[in-house]
């Protein structure tokens, strides 16, 4: 895919942002005390941010229709990313019928200044936001996929890498039906 | 209440300039002001926070690995920045989340304290620099111009007192609400009193951030937010004991 120059978005100082994900995560380990279900809450909230940013992603770059799943993921991670976080993510490990891959980031803007306590490190996915965000978002391109973090720099990995699957590639259905 | 009566125009104070080029000249100082990350982290995590806040630039950016290309490797000392529309996102989501959710502490007092932390957060990092703020009013001023300007683009555009302990803060376009969506057109007083009810459940979390802010610099406030005129947006601040 040639790369094409990224359009300039509004930007603001990322640790408001940053600060303001970390504050949530502290208020919903606070409120519900199980982790399972603060990653959870936190993969939908990424997963209807995504269904909303994905339209902002292509109003903006003018992109045109990704062929395969394989150029859907160079684009999350080689335009997406920077576009919306101003860090890339590279697109490896590639299964050999081109199903799965994973992203790998090696700079995390959602994990500035934070530091996991120990006992959070086993069970919470504080970076699952981004997992939901792809998810959703490719949804709306008619991929679903499956996102999950397997490393976490948080927990002491070396980068941070999340797997993508690609369930179904789903044909576009036309005419939609109006209660569809 | 205080001594003019609830009908009685609140004395303007001369804090928030109108004119154009301070704020220019203001943006640079804010942006240089915090340009350069500290080594140490600016505020100390309390013992008992839960996913602890420190702002050590080698714990957040560590080098990049061999394996990654040259496009990842962001200066850790720079400040970062991100695309808008992630944070504008992030908090339509928060607020409808902790609406949405079945136990805990009722969705204002969950989102004013996310935002509270946050306010105190910031309120650190953008004072750094500045000299000691004196009384209250030095404390509003700089809220309402440096820590306006660095969260929400814009300095306030108009300050009231009473000089009895309430301020009242106007932001003419209000930049957290200018996505909200307009409602149906309605006669004038029922139509303000819908887009308020509208805007409602996204200022609790700018009312901590505020009330955050000025807490941690020192001033115990209440702050309610009043948006019967979107997309201008007027700031309660009460002065507690």
């Amino acid at each position: 895919m040639p790369p094409r120059p990224l359009p300039q978005l509004e930007q603001i100082n990322a640790e408001i942002f940053t600060l303001t994900y970390g504050s949530i995560v502290r208020q919903l380990i606070a409120d519900f005390e199980d982790l399972d279900e603060v990653n959870k809450q936190l993969d939908q909230m990424g997963y209807n941010i995504g269904v909303r940013l994905v339209d902002e992603f292509l109003a903006k770059s003018k992109m045109g229709r990704c062929s395969s799943f394989r150029e859907a993921a160079e684009v999350v991670g080689r335009q997406a990313f920077p576009m919306f976080l101003n860090v890339a993510a590279n697109v490896t490990n590639w299964n050999t019928d081109g199903t799965e891959c994973s992203l790998i980031l090696a700079d995390n803007p959602l994990a500035d200044f934070v530091e996991l306590p120990e006992e959070y490190k086993g069970e919470l996915r504080y970076s699952g936001l981004l997992c939901g965000v792809i998810r959703g978002a490719l949804e709306m391109v008619n991929m679903d996929v499956d996102a999950r973090f397997v490393q976490d720099m948080l927990r002491g990995d070396e980068v941070y890498e999340i797997r993508l699957r690609l369930k179904e590639h789903r044909a576009e259905a036309f005419p939609f039906k109006d209660d569809d | 209440m205080y001594a003019g009566g609830p009908g009685a125009p609140l004395p303007a104070v001369g804090a928030a300039p109108a004119a154009a080029p301070p704020q220019q000249q203001q943006q640079q100082q804010v942006s240089s002001a915090a340009a350069p990350l500290p080594p140490l982290p600016p505020q100390p995590p309390a013992p008992s926070w839960q996913v602890s806040a420190t702002a050590d630039p080698a714990a957040a950016a560590p080098p990049p690995p061999a394996a990654v290309g040259p496009l990842q490797q962001s200066a850790p000392r720079q400040r970062r920045r991100c695309a808008e529309v992630c944070n504008d996102l992030l908090v339509a989501e928060a607020a409808s989340l902790f609406t949405q959710r079945q136990y805990g502490p009722a969705a204002p007092a969950a989102l004013e304290a996310v935002g509270f932390r946050v306010g105190r957060q910031l309120a650190e990092r953008y004072s750094r620099d500045k000299a000691r703020l004196g009384d209250t009013l030095e404390v509003i001023k700089f809220v309402c111009k440096d820590f306006w300007q660095a969260v929400f683009r814009k300095q306030v555009d108009n300050l009231k007192t009473n000089h009895r302990g309430i301020f009242v803060l106007q932001d003419h376009s209000f930049r957290w609400l200018l996505r909200l969506a307009p409602t149906a057109p309605l006669a004038d007083g029922a139509r303000a009193e819908a887009q308020a009810r509208a805007a409602q459940p996204y200022l609790h979390l700018p009312c901590g951030i505020i009330r955050g802010a000025l807490t941690h610099l020192g001033v115990n406030c209440t702050v309610e937010a009043d948006a019967r005129a979107l997309p201008s947006c007027s700031f309660t601040i009460k002065i507690t004991a």
